[in-house]
């Protein structure tokens, strides 16, 4: 009998991690799942639980994680402190898992609504959910927000370079990379290759176009970079999702073929179906723009748009004049100063 | 983390008692074996039990007296790890194992598998109704295919003394699928121990001698 009780116990020890535990505290480390569209996704809290405010973060991507947010110095020393911070991983992303075949966009967005129940279900009704979104983020952002009554549950939204409507960014980098190309090529600075990028964007039009899209990123996804006000900064996915695999039990290889599963399902392709340009007229939550001037994946001129069309009452671009699409690393002064204090009025 | 990782060394390398001894000669047909293992994926710790039967013997006599022997095992395994924070693995596979033993006792193996997985959430996993409502999933976790492909070295005891034991090290990839739409792949290592068993061969022996 005693052989076999060791059988009738494992179930038990395998399920035992899966009770309930929430700690409310400065600061607290905690792991969660959340089921959606037959995923669970990866929710880890950390910060300040005390504070009234949680940060829920919409990452970058498709595919990324949340653990290059995290990773963040300013993450760790200047928000955690001070909030709660909800790193909340999208279906196909970092350590989320599921056997299901095929994720949509919409899926992705009502991650975000599931995910703020279950935040107000663990550490209280009253607390204020502020989402950032950073980059791909964006769009999973809107597509939430303008959805339904969703944005009822959300005290403000801060999107960091995050387009919200695909086929505006193509039209926008278009015209931003002919007018900045031809004054590059004017001030005799990498001619050749702004002559290679002008010469394509004044030649292949994106609308309806994936392929034109795919090798506009690729042109254009390093171009800030050509741009001498531009302050460098080493950005290397790989070396950071390896580095907060390890801190955050995290698995590395679940990182990555996560970013291959979200190329090989087509996602961003479905980005383009997706009309929100008009969409966004429904936004009413307040709303900082933190955006890099030479951000050739995801222009100003997007930032421009979604500012003037939604009704939001308070909203605000704060413009990063020497920052391409990794603003928070290029100039994190001006940008942690402009979240901080945007959190704090809310 | 460490004291768990200790128990498993400890376990996997204790002899079981009660096993009979048998001699099992370098150019005879072997006995079954009960493997037992220490499963470290990366750094996240396991165990895993198995039972290889062996299945086909080919002997490549050497006039040089440097003999090889060539074992075919069919495997059936249960194995398990625990990534925190992830997710607790329970496996079954079925494993076709190739082996070359010189007659120094020091073999290499190479085996490919299929399986089942069942994962265990290492999280409370939360369920939002459509109304709203919030419930925690009890047992949440998901059920997948699982291929492995692995290989390893290892050194029969049996060929030069009397006891029926082996030790090996392995390295594998655990691939889950479908995983997320596309495929979950997990590195493992395994430190382990195997014990001979004459009684437990149940298929006929075919032995194919070749001289060289």
């Amino acid at each position: 009998m005693k052989k076999y009780a060791l059988l009738l116990l494992l179930p038990g020890l395998l399920t035992a991690c899966q009770s309930e535990q929430i700690t409310i505290g400065k600061a607290v480390n905690e792991t969660f799942y959340v089921k959606q569209a037959g995923s669970s996704l990866r929710v880890q809290v950390r910060g300040n639980a005390l504070s009234d405010k949680i940060i829920l973060t919409v990452h970058g991507g498709p595919g990324g994680s949340s653990y290059y947010l995290s990773h963040l110095d300013a993450m760790q020393q200047l928000v955690e402190p001070n909030y709660a911070v909800a790193y909340l991983d999208q279906p196909m992303a970092g350590a989320s898992q599921g056997n299901r075949i095929g994720y949509t966009i919409d899926d992705m967005a009502d991650s975000i609504g599931k995910a703020i129940a279950v935040l107000k279900q663990r550490y209280g009704r009253d607390k204020k959910i502020i989402l950032y979104s950073e980059s791909w983020g964006g769009l999973i952002a809107t597509a939430f927000l303008t959805k339904g009554d969703n944005q009822t549950s959300v005290a403000g939204w801060i999107n960091s370079d995050g387009p919200h409507d695909f086929n505006l960014m193509d039209r926008e980098i278009i015209r931003m990379a002919i007018r900045i190309g031809q004054e590059q090529i004017a001030l005799g600075r990498n001619v050749a290759r702004w002559q290679e990028i002008v010469q394509y964007c004044q030649t292949n039009d994106p609308s309806g176009n994936y392929r034109v899209s795919r090798k506009l990123n690729e042109l254009l996804g390093d171009a800030e970079y050509l741009i001498d006000e531009v302050i460098p900064v080493e950005f290397n996915t790989i070396s950071v999702f390896r580095s907060e695999a390890n801190a955050n039990n995290a698995p590395l290889t679940a990182l990555v073929l996560n970013l291959a599963a979200n190329r090989q399902n087509s996602v961003e392709r479905q980005a383009y179906g997706k009309s929100f340009e008009r969409e966004v007229t429904k936004i009413r939550v307040p709303l900082l723009l933190l955006w890099g001037k030479y951000d050739f994946i995801a222009p100003p001129a997007v930032a421009d748009s979604l500012l003037a069309a939604v009704s939001s009452t308070i909203k605000r671009k704060v413009l990063l004049e020497r920052s391409g699409h990794n603003g928070f690393l290029q100039e994190p002064d001006l940008y942690w100063t402009n979240w901080l204090a945007f959190v704090s009025t809310l | 983390m460490i004291r768990a990782h200790f128990v498993l060394l400890c376990l996997s390398v204790c002899p079981l008692p009660g096993l009979a001894q048998q001699r099992s000669p370098f150019d005879s047909f072997p006995g079954a074996e009960i493997r037992l293992s220490y499963v470290g994926s990366v750094v996240y710790p396991g165990a895993k039990i198995g039972l290889a039967v062996p299945v086909k013997l080919r002997l490549l006599l050497k006039r040089n007296g440097q003999n090889i022997r060539k074992d075919r095992h069919l495997a059936l395994n249960v194995g398990f790890y625990r990534h925190p924070d992830f997710h607790d693995n329970v496996y079954l596979t079925a494993e076709w194992q190739r082996r070359r033993t010189t007659a120094g006792g020091w073999f290499t193996e190479f085996s490919p598998g299929l399986g089942y997985s069942r994962t265990f959430l290492d999280g409370t996993t939360y369920q939002v109704a459509d109304n709203g409502a919030v419930s925690i999933q009890k047992a949440a976790g998901y059920n997948y295919a699982l291929l492995t492909i692995g290989g390893g070295v290892g050194y029969d005891f049996s060929v030069k003394t009397a006891r029926p034991v082996l030790t090996f090290f392995r390295a594998s990839l655990l691939t889950l699928l479908p995983y997320n739409s596309f495929v979950y792949v997990r590195p493992t290592i395994e430190l382990g121990l195997a014990y001979r068993v004459g009684g437990l061969s149940v298929f006929k022996p075919r032995i194919k001698t070749i001289q060289k």
